[in-house]
């Protein structure tokens, strides 16, 4: 039964992840392979800020506010630089990614660096029949409220209007008076900030630990390979889904827990390359 | 004289958009066919439905007395039909000959060989010289594509089809964007094309294009609005409407 | 650059011959296990334009299958090498099958994803694979009267294999299949209208690129005697990409020059810079916007304007460079 919540907050924290790779590979084509990175960067800069004392919200917002500003400054000093080269991209992610990693070793070392959950957070509520820790909780309310947020920010307003128009067809965007440097510089800062946003919350959970970048990614992987690239729906239902057999499966089957992880995502990659849930437009 | 290629009732759309609706046509062989039509007449999707880039919703197409219109394009390109692009799609780093030499080696079995060297195939070299000759393109053999004028680049994409011994050629707009003296550099070398092949030709530019044509089929709104022999559908009323209309 | 590679390869060769230490030996040993790793991800990479971050299930695999198959599976060490090729080879033409029907960042995922299962595999099949502690206890092979455990013996053996590999896959590279693999990859679309087979090219290049992965895990696995899922991590799997980058991926040396540089920095660059990976990193973006091909495509650039001031020189190899 802990399995389930631990399946549910840590698929909370899996969408964040996601949301903010379709984001930035939706509007940008650019997967960015160090959102991993970001997401390892929000949980130390979140510890720091609360071993700094700062309340935990505070906390949030600096890991958020710190992987933005990165993830602007790279998306404007490297990858519009590289311009339309695909690859090009790709491997500048990778190198992000390896900078981030390397950097956060030597600033903070290599032992896993515990966070306290806050203060009136750190009690177990019954619920039918069993107990569960509060904050995991919180970590899924939270997410499931941004997922809704998101998805009114997308559906609902104009900015999301113009976002869905914007993601065909640049030319359509620029057309419309949005200017693009602007949009893929905001696009790349909000993913990431979703990331390290993602980063914070998990770190009282998972604590934040070196490598986390590259155990995370995958796994945002998988979730965009079966949910579909452009789906919202399709990364929210398949993070659970993901962070379920994740979860579970080194339980059930501790030789193969990555086989079976990763094994569908192959499948669904080969034969429908859009996704479960995508179109083919993407 | 029997029909290289049959197409009926084909019909193509895209998610909820018909392109094209109930076209059939029949190519003698050895014709000289040229499909004419205003913009979004569907000209470019019935040759790419005849080329295999498309598959068609409904209808069917027969080349050589076999039913095609299920096969891929690189399967048409074995049993002889050859295209060119509207867009050059040329490789661009490698020189003329050797773009031809490529294009040469695709239906032979040596492309599979990875120990004979590239600049070692003396007789698809030679060939190729030959139909570079044949386009005119020969004293620019050497010459990397990416230096060539845009007329020359368009006569390598005859030089191209050509390699493929094709019996049916598709040419999509092979005058587009060249200059009236390239244009009729085009239709000279259009022109030689051996008779045995036949050919149909998607154009916009009617006047050069008239001259090489035989029989002419003009589209409108994804139909065949009049077809025939050329000078009757030159004469025609409705060929008039077509174009005036607009 | 022929010759310029040749000295290089001299020189290296003569360091070897008087100043063998053992551990430079053994150094040098991994620089031609690499480069012979390098050189078959650029061959995917470099010639049919697909990235894979999986290229490390080919290394990992043919290397935890000779170690397996000649300590548990009592095999002989030439043995287990053929078999272990082999199985990796049928691996990745399944795998490759699949993976080749899609491109560009679809691919990237795919690839990424059996580098991870693989990966997993190895850290989790812990009864087969020893997990974390790796399998070891593994003996090279002898070839006749030359005993392979002998540093500088082995250097040499992984030299003649990199060097023989490194003949094929140049020769695959000038040959029609090479023009017809680089085709391809610059126009897939008039490719298949002239005739080729897409599909059938792009997967015969994954399982080219993978057997010589492969050999590259086996000469690994004889070099350490020992096999872990490091070599099978995200991590090398970047490594060697970077290898592939920073030499130039299009270029006929270039990913030895990269591994050159890519080793050499990791293991001697911590006296000057205290975050190698870091700086990895740091290169790789540079190389990515001032020298998208490579340094070997740049450092040839700079020795021929030097001779010669006229038109360009056309690279040896009638491909994109």
């Amino acid at each position: 039964m802990t399995y389930l919540l631990s399946s549910l907050s840590f698929g909370g924290l899996l969408f964040l992840v996601t949301a903010g790779f379709c984001l930035i590979f939706g509007i940008m084509r650019v997967p960015n392979l160090a959102h991993g990175g970001f997401f390892m960067l929000g949980a130390y800069v979140g510890v720091a800020a609360l071993r700094a004392g700062l309340p935990f919200p505070l906390a949030v917002l600096a890991g958020g506010l710190a992987t933005a500003a990165l993830g602007a400054v790279f998306e404007a000093g490297v990858l519009r630089r590289i311009g339309n080269n695909e690859d090009a991209q790709v491997l500048a992610t990778v190198g992000l990614a390896l900078i981030i990693g390397d950097s956060i070793l030597t600033v903070w070392g290599g032992n896993p660096l515990r966070a306290p959950a806050p203060e009136a957070l750190r009690t177990s509520i019954q619920l039918a029949g069993a107990f569960f820790p509060a904050y995991r909780l919180a970590v899924l309310l939270v997410s499931v409220l941004i997922a809704v947020l998101l998805w009114l920010l997308i559906e609902r307003t104009r900015l999301g209007a113009m976002l869905r128009a914007g993601v065909d067809d640049l030319k359509m965007t620029r057309a419309l008076g949005i200017s693009v440097p602007l949009l893929f510089s905001g696009t790349f800062a909000f993913g990431s900030c979703l990331a390290g946003v993602a980063g914070v919350l998990a770190a009282p959970i998972l604590s934040a630990y070196p490598g986390m970048d590259f155990d995370m990614l995958p796994l945002a992987l998988v979730v965009v390979v079966l949910g579909g690239m452009g789906s919202l729906l399709g990364a929210f239902v398949g993070s659970f889904l993901v962070a379920a057999v994740y979860v579970v499966g080194p339980v059930l089957f501790p030789e193969f827990a990555y086989v079976i992880l990763f094994l569908p995502m192959m499948i669904v990659m080969a034969i429908r390359p859009q996704g479960l849930f995508g179109s083919a437009s993407h | 004289m029997t029909d290289i290629l049959e197409a009926h009732g084909l019909s193509k759309g895209f998610g909820g958009l018909t392109i094209i609706s109930d076209v059939s046509v029949r190519i003698p062989a050895g014709d000289r066919r040229l499909v004419l039509g205003p913009n979004g007449a569907g000209k470019t999707t019935l040759l790419n439905l005849l080329a295999g880039e498309l598959f068609p919703g409904a209808g069917h197409i027969v080349f050589e007395g076999r039913r095609i219109e299920r096969l891929s394009s690189m399967r048409r390109a074995r049993l002889g039909i050859g295209r060119t692009f509207q867009v050059l799609t040329l490789f661009e780093h490698n020189t003329v000959l050797d773009n031809v030499v490529l294009a040469a080696l695709g239906h032979s079995p040596g492309r599979w060989n990875p120990f004979r060297a590239f600049h070692d195939l003396t007789s698809e070299q030679a060939r190729a010289k030959s139909i570079l000759d044949m386009v005119d393109l020969g004293r620019l053999a050497n010459r990397r594509v990416s230096d060539c004028a845009y007329g020359e680049k368009r006569r390598l994409e005859i030089a191209l089809v050509l390699a493929q011994r094709p019996k049916l050629l598709l040419l999509d707009e092979p005058f587009a964007g060249l200059s009236a003296a390239e244009r009729r550099h085009m239709l000279a070398v259009i022109t030689a094309i051996p008779p045995e092949l036949s050919i149909v030709m998607v154009e916009h530019d009617m006047e050069l294009a008239l001259q090489f044509a035989r029989h002419v089929t003009i589209m409108q709104s994804g139909r065949i609005v009049v077809e025939g022999q050329k000078e009757a559908v030159v004469a025609d009323p409705k060929a008039r409407e077509v174009y005036l209309g607009h | 650059m022929t010759r310029f590679a040749l000295l290089l390869l001299v020189v290296v060769a003569g360091l070897g011959v008087f100043s063998p230490s053992d551990f430079y030996l053994s150094f040098a040993s991994r620089i031609c296990i690499y480069g012979l790793y390098a050189m078959s991800l650029a061959l995917l990479l470099g010639e049919a334009g697909l990235m894979s971050f999986g290229h490390t299930a080919f290394f990992g695999i043919a290397a935890y299958g000779v170690g397996w198959l000649s300590t548990a599976g009592g095999l002989d060490p030439w043995v287990a090498a053929a078999a272990a090729l082999a199985i990796a080879s049928a691996i990745g033409f399944a795998f490759g099958a699949f993976a080749v029907r899609v491109t560009d960042t679809a691919f990237v995922m795919i690839t990424l994803a059996l580098g991870q299962v693989a990966w997993g595999l190895a850290y989790r099949w812990v009864s087969v694979t020893g997990g974390d502690n790796g399998l070891t206890g593994i003996a090279r092979p002898s070839i006749g009267p030359a005993d392979l455990t002998r540093p500088l013996t082995f250097l040499v053996f992984c030299g003649l294999v990199l060097f023989v590999s490194v003949l094929a896959i140049d020769r695959l590279r000038g040959s029609a299949l090479g023009a017809s693999i680089r085709g391809v990859r610059d126009q897939p679309r008039r490719m298949s209208a002239l005739g080729y087979n897409v599909w059938a090219i792009r997967l015969a290049t994954f399982v080219c690129s993978g057997f010589f992965a492969s050999v590259a895990g086996i000469l690994d696995c004889w070099q350490q005697r020992f096999v872990s899922p490091v070599s099978l991590s995200l991590l090398d799997a970047t490594l060697v990409l970077l290898m592939v980058v920073i030499g130039g991926a299009r270029s006929r040396f270039g990913p030895l020059v990269g591994t050159v540089v890519v080793m050499g920095f990791n293991e001697f660059a911590d006296h000057f810079v205290s975050r190698t990976q870091a700086a990895l990193g740091v290169v790789l973006i540079l190389i990515v916007i001032f020298m998208p091909s490579g340094i070997a495509p740049w450092l040839q650039g700079r020795m021929s304007s030097r001779r010669s001031a006229g038109a360009p020189k056309l690279s040896e190899v009638g491909g994109a460079k």
